[in-house]
């Protein structure tokens, strides 16, 4: 019973942290890829890229701070 | 995903390998080669033709019904206090979710709220990433073809239509673009019954900051709220194709072997590991199959629970 507890809180751990790393991820693939449609849709390259990488970056690691904040308030409550 | 046009006139095994990967994971549409199985005129603009994708929903639609659905609905109804059997064992994912997905992430108030939508995307996904490791498409050409004798030229055999595409529908970024949308609707819901329309909106930032900090923050707020659907897009497509082309890479060595060095002995010698490798690979496939599904109710969870309890 001990061991299936310590899975559940474990599964209850694991969002949080797999939210803070997918969010990071998830945000420079979505801006770098739309910085490669708008270059090649306004033939501007690379401009889109560069933009959207940096946006991604900024967005990404704000994204993760915010979830890493969350989860430890949480878990500090 | 549409199979790729090289496929039209390649000469040699190494030529052929590539599309006939991206075909066996791609759906049916918009291709000459492999159309849709039922081919509809768009009703305002939108395609209802009936692909092999579409086709896999349906069935996955079907068994969740016949083995998650009807079960629990006739134990419901039959008034017993102990479940038996089947429904002993979906009681176990039902209150391994509830307790360890929905109650910690959406909490105690909202757990009865949400925790349908959480197993129903469970389930749902579990399915449709399972049946991708079914072979019945492969097993029902092989009837086709040696038992009843037909040609696989013989375009107008019923049969023969199903068996192009791939059978994995959560490899399709539309599908689980779908997905994602509906949790994306789901965030914004559970936060407006949360705190209400306008404070659900005020929520997205920090209070008490200087104004100036609000331009720069708001923009990135909001683009922040298309990345959470993005992140669920991407990572359960991408993880059900990386894998299904990975175990056709592995068998595909055989004939590029056999044909490099023309020799059938060299295709046998590079089966001895070609095959376990991909045996290997099936079996790793399972445990996807389970995670990925429990990974994407987790993170909808998540973000639920995000827009319910704001903490900045």
């Amino acid at each position: 019973m001990s061991s299936y507890l310590s899975f559940q809180k474990v599964l209850s751990q694991a969002g949080p942290a797999a939210n803070a790393s997918y969010s990071l991820i998830a945000s420079i693939l979505l801006f770098i890829f739309s910085g490669l449609y708008i270059d090649n849709h306004f033939d501007i390259s690379p401009a889109g890229v560069i933009t959207g990488m940096v946006l991604g970056l900024v967005v990404g690691f704000y994204q993760m701070v915010k979830a890493v904040k969350y989860k430890s308030k949480k878990y500090l409550k | 995903m549409i199979p790729s046009q090289t496929i039209e006139g390649p000469k040699t095994v190494m030529e052929k390998v590539g599309p006939n990967i991206i075909s066996h994971v791609s759906n049916t549409y918009n291709h000459p080669k492999y159309p849709e199985i039922i081919k509809l005129e768009p009703i305002m603009g939108i395609d209802f033709s009936v692909t092999k994708h579409v086709l896999i929903l349906w069935i996955v639609a079907i068994i969740v019904s016949v083995s998650i659905i009807i079960p629990i609905r006739k134990y419901l109804s039959s008034g017993s206090l102990v479940p038996s059997g089947w429904v002993n064992m979906i009681e176990a994912i039902v209150k391994l979710i509830r307790d360890s997905i929905a109650k910690p992430n959406v909490g105690e108030k909202w757990v009865m709220t949400w925790a349908p939508v959480l197993l129903t995307f469970f389930f749902f996904i579990l399915f449709a990433n399972g049946i991708g490791l079914v072979p019945i498409f492969d097993v029902l050409g092989l009837i086709n073809r040696f038992l009843l004798g037909v040609p696989y030229s013989d375009k107008y055999n019923t049969i023969n239509t199903i068996l192009n595409g791939g059978v994995t529908a959560t490899a399709n970024f539309n599908v689980t673009g779908a997905l994602a949308t509906i949790t994306f609707f789901s965030i914004m819901i559970a936060g407006i019954m949360a705190h209400g329309f306008v404070k659900h909106w005020k929520n997205l930032v920090p209070h008490g900051l200087a104004w100036p900090v609000y331009i720069i923050l708001i923009p990135i707020e909001v683009m922040g709220l298309f990345v959470k659907p993005f992140a669920l897009t991407m990572r359960l497509a991408a993880n059900m194709t990386g894998g299904h082309i990975a175990l056709l890479a592995l068998l595909s060595l055989m004939a590029i072997f056999g044909e490099l060095f023309s020799s059938a002995a060299a295709g046998i010698g590079v089966s001895l590991v070609a095959i376990p490798m991909a045996a290997a690979i099936a079996g790793l496939e399972v445990i996807v199959v389970l995670v990925q599904a429990y990974v994407f109710t987790l993170l909808t969870a998540v973000f639920i629970g995000m827009a319910i309890h704001v903490h900045h």
